[in-house]
């Protein structure tokens, strides 16, 4: 049988293998190779660039030199590659630490002690918008033909208020097998909220669901109202289960009109 | 030699002060503190460092250094009157100059152009060389060049190595008393030859010479020498961390008298080439009265980055008893009812007996208000009778009842697991990975809940008696929760004594408090900016400790945001950190083979550990806190005494690095496990046995048990999984865990 020519691992690659054995490193992943020269080629690029700049800044047009060279690794050795702190450095910034007593516990104190709040993360992180009424006139914009209402058995709509944007902004969730969109739009007037909604009527279209679940389980429709209570943004889920299946092509047209409306939003 | 007219106009107004000794020489000019004045003082201070290396005054060369040192200064702050003093001075002791110390004052001159003075100082001193600093131009540290230059020799490049072989062929003719610890100073004058040679530009020699030589070093600093192989021109000298240790620091050799004698015949022999000066000045030698140690003694306490610590270091004073423990009200009323009853009492009351002995005064125990610590709420007694009444029903563990061991294995895992803990109530087990997740499993029955949410939290009845398990939401009972936070791999994990909080640590440098009730990040904490290999929470919870790769380690409280004490003093990565049981101390093991035991009141580094031979992945304190068992890479475990902070014990038979250890809560066993799959189980109370009362030997040299596979009380192979963590329930079941390595 001929023998097959060996694949010519090319010279940098060489290289960088010859690195790692002076390294000591014996034992990686192939590629590690790649990603090695990967950062050499930015690296050195990166270096190159910075000393063209400086380069130019020193008004020396023709060619970069040694200098220039020196120049921009210190500077991104500065930068980048930071090492900790020498010694006696840190030797004195202990001697001054250490040198205050421990402060004593206040008493008294329930719950779990924790720095003042603005060192926690228990912050409110999020921030309601009161309403604005322009729903009216988006309504009008959409044009009729486009209203779903949904009937059936709503089983368990559950209105939450969650802390969304009070934009039109389409969120794609997506969990397991199902694809949920679900549209958060302004608060329309008239839309009652309650946990028992038979009829909601919305104003845009709702957002199918890409394959359900196999087995045809119903798929997850979510759509989004607003509950005059709040006068922000709410999102409601409906689960339905009345099957209402949509195909799948379908759904990147309804996507479409929906990217439209957030262009005239 | 007198330059007679006022020259001060012409000095420039950075006017280096006055330094010790002669503050009567100028009052006029010298008065104000400039920024020169601060690198002459540490130039100054570096020297005199230099200048006090050696332990033991040795042929007359420091007091002459001194001298030109203070003589030498005010020749730039004076140039008129006191020059001809300092001419005369230099005169007399030309040939004494330490060439050092001139060395660094000429580029000072130079750096801050006194050429009057700078050519003065050379003509008095016959020095005509160039001392070009060759840092300029990139933003140089002078300080660091000035001393650096310290590495400048006039030695001839082929002699080092010459120089270098006959010690060694010195070495080899000694009496056997005194071989083994000459020896001990091959290692650093090797290391600084060859710096050296590198910093003189030699980089052939160099190279030739670490080959040769470098492989005669001994196994533990192999690591060393290849990093130091990787420096060969003076440029890579600054900023190479392993540089930064050798310059400042010095290593330190313990030697007896003897030996010291001996030795010094053979320098004094030598005369002027390198070896002589490099042991006087880089070496320190820790010189005690005794009988030369032999080699086993010696290979105890080798292997650190540094050398062996001075006898010094370990003298002080450490509390290692345990806090007196609060009274347990309820729990009382509860074992009056019991001893009504007849039959039980008997079997608990030696029990109880053997756990409530501390009632008289340790005198080995801190004083409780020593650290603030926080007092005990309700909610804790009822913790703490729950702990008690489990430790009634623990099994007490020997060589012939082995605990039970029950080994938790994560599978499809390989390479992301980097840490395991469980709480101390043994309910919960967290792992974090390297992709930054850190996952919480319930490993009981019960489930993990979530608190309620506020609104429904107002209608609970606060007064229950088991409002703590109303408060939380039965609905949302998950086994497995996992928390998202980290921006990088997460190296370490920690509960809380009270299982309430759980703390990490990762590699973006930050630390993070979670909560076990809403599984939600409450603080984080950014102090170390390099990442942080190990987090630890003190026994009574409030405080807790971190390690990381900036070399320090540092004591945090929960509700503070910024550390409270920084334990700074490693030499490289602090690995491993571990509260005392007292939680008045911190022991930290790093990547230079020592450990450091860390006062938290004041900071100090208490006691200074070495002997390991390679890195240290594990620190286990003993119950009793007496003793303090380490492991790491070098597949030992070592137990030190924390009295005197000798070595007592060492227990070799894993053939890979050991990554965690644990003693069983009664203090009889240890259990040791790591990359060699197998848990191994060892006899504690036999080294306790032999360490009864104070018995250790506390000369220099202590007698340490050897070895020992007859502590090994048995092992215990796993399939192919390494094993990160072991824990001793509170009956002493043994729980182990690890990623499966398919």
């Amino acid at each position: 049988m001929a023998k097959e020519p060996k694949v010519a691992v090319p010279k940098e690659a060489q290289v960088m293998t010859a690195i790692l054995k002076d390294m000591g490193i014996s034992d990686y992943e192939p590629g590690v190779i790649n990603q090695m020269l990967e950062f050499t080629y930015r690296y050195v690029s990166q270096i190159l660039d910075d000393a063209r700049v400086y380069a130019n800044y020193a008004k020396k047009i023709k060619t970069i030199e040694l200098d220039d060279v020196k120049l921009a690794v210190h500077m991104q050795m500065e930068k980048s590659f930071t090492t900790p702190p020498p010694r006696d450095l840190l030797l004195d910034l202990a001697r001054t630490r250490n040198a205050n007593s421990l402060p004593t516990i206040k008493a008294n104190q329930q719950g779990i002690r924790l720095p003042p709040d603005r060192y926690c993360l228990s912050a409110c992180n999020y921030r309601l918008k009161p309403s604005r009424k322009k729903i009216s006139s988006l309504s009008n914009s959409l044009g009729g033909g486009n209203r779903i209402s949904l009937g059936g058995p709503n089983a368990g709509m559950k209105i939450a208020a969650t802390p969304i944007k009070p934009t039109i902004s389409m969120v794609t969730t997506k969990t397991g097998n199902t694809q949920t969109v679900t549209l958060v739009q302004k608060p329309s007037t008239g839309i009652p909220s309650g946990p028992t909604q038979k009829i909601v009527s919305v104003n845009r279209p709702v957002f199918k669901v890409t394959p359900g679940p196999p087995g045809g389980g119903t798929p997850k429709i979510q759509l989004s109202a607003s509950n005059s209570n709040l006068s922000s943004n709410v999102m409601v889920n409906v689960s339905s289960s009345s099957g209402v299946k949509m195909e799948t092509d379908s759904s990147s047209f309804k996507r479409k009109r929906e990217d439209d409306y957030d262009s005239v939003q | 030699m007198s330059d007679t007219g006022p020259t001060y106009a012409s000095l420039t107004p950075a006017n280096p002060t006055i330094i010790n000794g002669l503050a009567g020489v100028d009052l006029q000019t010298g008065q104000q503190l400039t920024t020169h004045q601060t690198i002459m003082n540490n130039t100054e201070h570096t020297m005199l460092n230099m200048v006090n290396a050696v332990g033991v005054a040795a042929a007359g060369v420091q007091t002459m250094s001194t001298q030109n040192l203070t003589t030498v200064m005010p020749a730039v702050t004076h140039q008129q009157v006191v020059s001809d003093v300092t001419a005369e001075s230099m005169v007399n002791h030309t040939v004494h100059v330490d060439r050092n110390t001139l060395v660094a004052v000429l580029q000072f001159l130079k750096k801050n152009h006194f050429k009057r003075s700078e050519e003065l100082v050379r003509q008095e001193a016959n020095f005509f060389d160039n001392v070009e600093d060759s840092k300029q131009g990139i933003g140089g540290d002078a300080e660091v060049s000035s001393v650096l230059s310290a590495y400048k020799s006039e030695g001839d490049p082929a002699e080092y190595e010459d120089a270098y072989k006959s010690l060694q062929a010195f070495i080899d003719k000694s009496l056997d008393a005194y071989k083994h610890e000459v020896s001990l100073v091959l290692y650093p004058v090797f290391v600084h030859m060859y710096l050296e040679l590198v910093y003189n530009g030699h980089e052939q020699v160099a190279k030739s010479f670490l080959e040769k030589l470098g492989n005669m070093q001994e196994s533990c600093y192999q690591e060393d020498v290849h990093k130091l192989s990787l420096v060969t021109s003076r440029d890579h000298m600054t900023g190479y961390q392993i540089m930064d240790n050798f310059r400042s620091s010095q290593f330190t050799v313990r030697m007896s008298r003897d030996t010291y004698s001996h030795l010094k015949r053979y320098l004094t022999e030598y005369g002027g080439g390198p070896v002589p000066r490099i042991i006087h000045d880089r070496l320190y030698l820790d010189v005690y009265e005794g009988v030369p140690r032999s080699r086993t003694q010696i290979l105890v306490t080798a292997g650190a980055q540094e050398g062996e610590v001075p006898k010094q270091v370990n003298k002080s004073k450490m509390y290692y008893g345990l806090l007196k423990e609060p009274e347990l009200p309820n729990f009382h009323m509860e074992e009056e009812e019991g001893e009504e009853e007849g039959d039980k009492p008997k079997k608990k009351k030696p029990k109880k007996d053997a756990l409530q002995k501390s009632k008289k005064n340790d005198p080995n125990a801190p004083p409780t208000n020593r650290i603030p610590l926080p007092e005990l709420r309700e909610i804790d007694f009822v913790e703490k009778a729950k702990a008690f009444r489990d430790a009634l029903k623990r099994v007490t563990l020997s060589k012939d009842t082995l605990p039970s061991i029950c080994f938790y294995t994560f599978l499809n895992a390989t390479g992301n697991i980097t840490a395991v803990d469980i709480s101390d109530d043994s309910s919960l087990l967290a792992y974090c990975t390297s992709d930054s997740q850190v996952r919480v499993q319930s490993i009981t029955p019960s489930k993990l809940r979530c608190m309620k949410s506020a609104e429904q939290l107002n209608d609970i009845d606060k007064d229950a008696d088991d409002v703590l398990v109303r408060m939380m939401d039965d609905r949302t009972a998950e086994p497995v929760r996992t928390l998202l936070g980290h921006s990088g791999p997460v190296y370490a994990c920690c509960f809380s004594p009270d299982r309430n909080l759980l703390l990490t640590g990762g590699e973006d440098g930050t630390i993070r408090l979670w909560s076990m009730q809403t599984w939600t990040c409450l603080v984080v904490y950014k102090g170390h900016i390099f990442a942080v290999w190990d987090v630890c929470f003190s026994p009574h919870g409030y405080y807790f400790a971190s390690g990381g790769h900036d070399r320090t380690g540092r004591l945090w409280a929960t509700d503070h945001h910024q550390p409270l004490r920084i334990f700074a003093g490693h030499f490289s990565d602090v690995d491993v950190v571990q509260f005392h049981p007292n939680s008045n101390y911190v022991a930290s093991g790093s990547s230079d083979r020592s450990i450091r035991v860390w006062d938290c009141f004041n900071g100090n580094c208490m006691r200074v550990l070495t002997g390991h031979k390679d890195v240290i992945d594990a620190l286990a304190f003993s119950p009793c806190g007496r003793f303090l068992a380490s492991a790491g890479g070098d597949k030992r475990v070592l137990v030190w005494d924390l009295g005197h902070g000798h070595l007592i014990a060492e227990m070799a038979s894993h053939t890979s690095t050991i990554y965690t250890i644990a003693f069983s809560r009664d203090c009889n066993i240890l259990a040791s496990g790591g990359m060699d799959n197998c848990v191994k189980l060892w006899d504690f109370s036999r080294v306790l046995e032999d360490n009864h009362e104070d018995d250790i030997n506390v000369s220099n040299n202590p007698d340490i048990k050897r070895c020992n596979e007859s502590l090994l009380l048995g092992t215990f192979p796993t399939k192919n999984t390494p094993v990160l963590a072991t824990h001793f329930t509170r009956r002493n079941v043994l729980l182990a865990a690890g990623p499966f390595d398919g």
